[in-house]
């Protein structure tokens, strides 16, 4: 699959729907596995994304701009046993390059089943 | 946290060390660190949920090895520097995404001939036997599978996939999934049958990657515009073991195992069959 310029693939728009449905829920930042899990459960993925799959594409879209992320204070995993997360949030770029993906799509395009779905 | 849970998270995380190795210390120990958080809120949330352990290992398995050629690919992208203009070209990486599918028609067509091959050369057997048949059914069986696939691939990317995985795999397993590839080419070099072993075994490397490569567009495929769809697991194992014992069957001379394959092989179309009218 070919990209052209200016578009994104299907498993970013998948991510950056699914960042931009947990902030509707309340959830501004979200980290790989949360958006794995809502992707799976609201979206189309019928699994949890791949770690290579995931990660690559997290990285692509920071890199382009549509999401930032920072890592999360090292004291607050630590207090609570576990790594640390690194928080992803999508910016306004990256909203914008989702709508201009679902416009590009026109009335063919099928809405995930994500509360963006409904907004 | 149970011993197969902790053997999965094992593979994960050493296969990240392994493909981040060389990389910058920071661009390294942000990927090691995201997979180790990722493993570990997958298991506490599977764990919340009640879900079993085997369940945890397969899934962290599969999100493994359906990841394996992204983290390759994301790999090669460093490979001539890592600045983030790297990062950027690597956005265009997406269109070598179907590099598996020139595999696979590659090792389609490798398949056939090697099947066809056999008749034309005594390099392994003299004149026409038996297990040449066998050979020739499983061969021609596995490519022409392979093709259906492919086929299929661009309106069921799901169900094209896992064809193609059916396909590839009698070649692949041949050649020990590739990792007995090295160990076949010394012993045929030994034992004086020459190079023979060599493009079996590329071809084995070659099925190897490309079952990967479907496996991972299979795991990644998304639901869009296909409803409810069958599961392809039993009959596809079904088929891929009938085409096995068919062909080996007949290769050996056990022709009632021949029989059962076909039979089995059968079954397995005819269940997938039954799947796809009972879903559409």
């Amino acid at each position: 699959m070919k990209r052209r310029p200016g578009t994104i693939l299907p498993i970013e728009e998948a991510i950056l729907s699914a960042g931009l449905d947990l902030r509707h829920r309340g959830s501004s930042e979200f980290h790989g596995f949360a958006i794995a899990r809502h992707m799976e459960t609201f979206g189309e993925a019928h699994q949890l994304t791949a770690y290579g799959t995931l990660y690559k594409a997290l990285g692509r879209l920071e890199a382009g701009g549509l999401l930032e992320s920072r890592w999360e204070d090292p004291d607050v995993a630590l207090a609570e046993g576990r790594p640390r997360r690194r928080f992803y949030r999508v910016t306004g770029a990256g909203e914008r390059a989702l709508a201009a993906a679902i416009l590009e799509r026109g009335h063919g395009f099928k809405l995930p089943r994500t509360g963006l779905a409904s907004s | 946290m149970s011993p197969r849970t902790f053997r999965a998270e094992i593979l994960v995380r050493r296969w990240a060390d392994f493909y981040t190795l060389g990389l910058e210390t920071e661009r390294r120990r942000d990927r090691q660190e995201e997979i180790s958080s990722d493993l570990w809120e997958h298991r506490n949330y599977a764990a919340s949920e009640g879900e079993k352990p085997i369940s945890t290992s397969l899934s962290i398995l599969g999100r493994w090895m359906a990841g394996v050629p992204a983290d390759l690919s994301w790999r090669a992208s460093y490979v001539l520097g890592g600045t983030n203009k790297k990062e950027q070209q690597a956005m265009s990486g997406a269109k070598i995404r179907n590099w598996w599918q020139w595999l696979a028609a590659l090792t389609a067509v490798a398949t056939i001939y090697f099947g066809v091959r056999q008749f034309t050369t005594d390099e392994v057997e003299v004149g026409v036997s038996a297990g040449k048949i066998g050979g020739l059914i499983l061969l021609i069986g596995a490519g022409l599978i392979t093709f259906v696939g492919l086929a299929l691939f661009g309106k069921h990317p799901r169900r094209g996939a896992a064809t193609v995985i059916v396909g590839v795999l009698p070649v692949a397993l041949v050649g020990g999934l590739g990792l007995g590839n090295i160990v076949g080419l010394i012993s045929s070099i030994v034992n004086g049958q020459g190079w023979w072993w060599l493009p079996v075994g590329v071809a084995s490397a070659a099925a190897t990657a490309a079952g990967i490569g479907a496996f991972s567009a299979w795991w990644n495929a998304p639901r869009v515009g296909e409803g409810p769809r069958p599961s392809f697991l039993v009959p596809g194992l079904l088929l891929a073991i009938g085409v096995l014992a068919a062909g080996f069957g007949v290769g050996t001379g056990m022709f009632p195992v021949a029989a059962a394959g076909a039979l089995i092989a059968l079954s397995g179309i005819g269940i997938w069959t039954r799947r796809v009218r009972a879903t559409a």
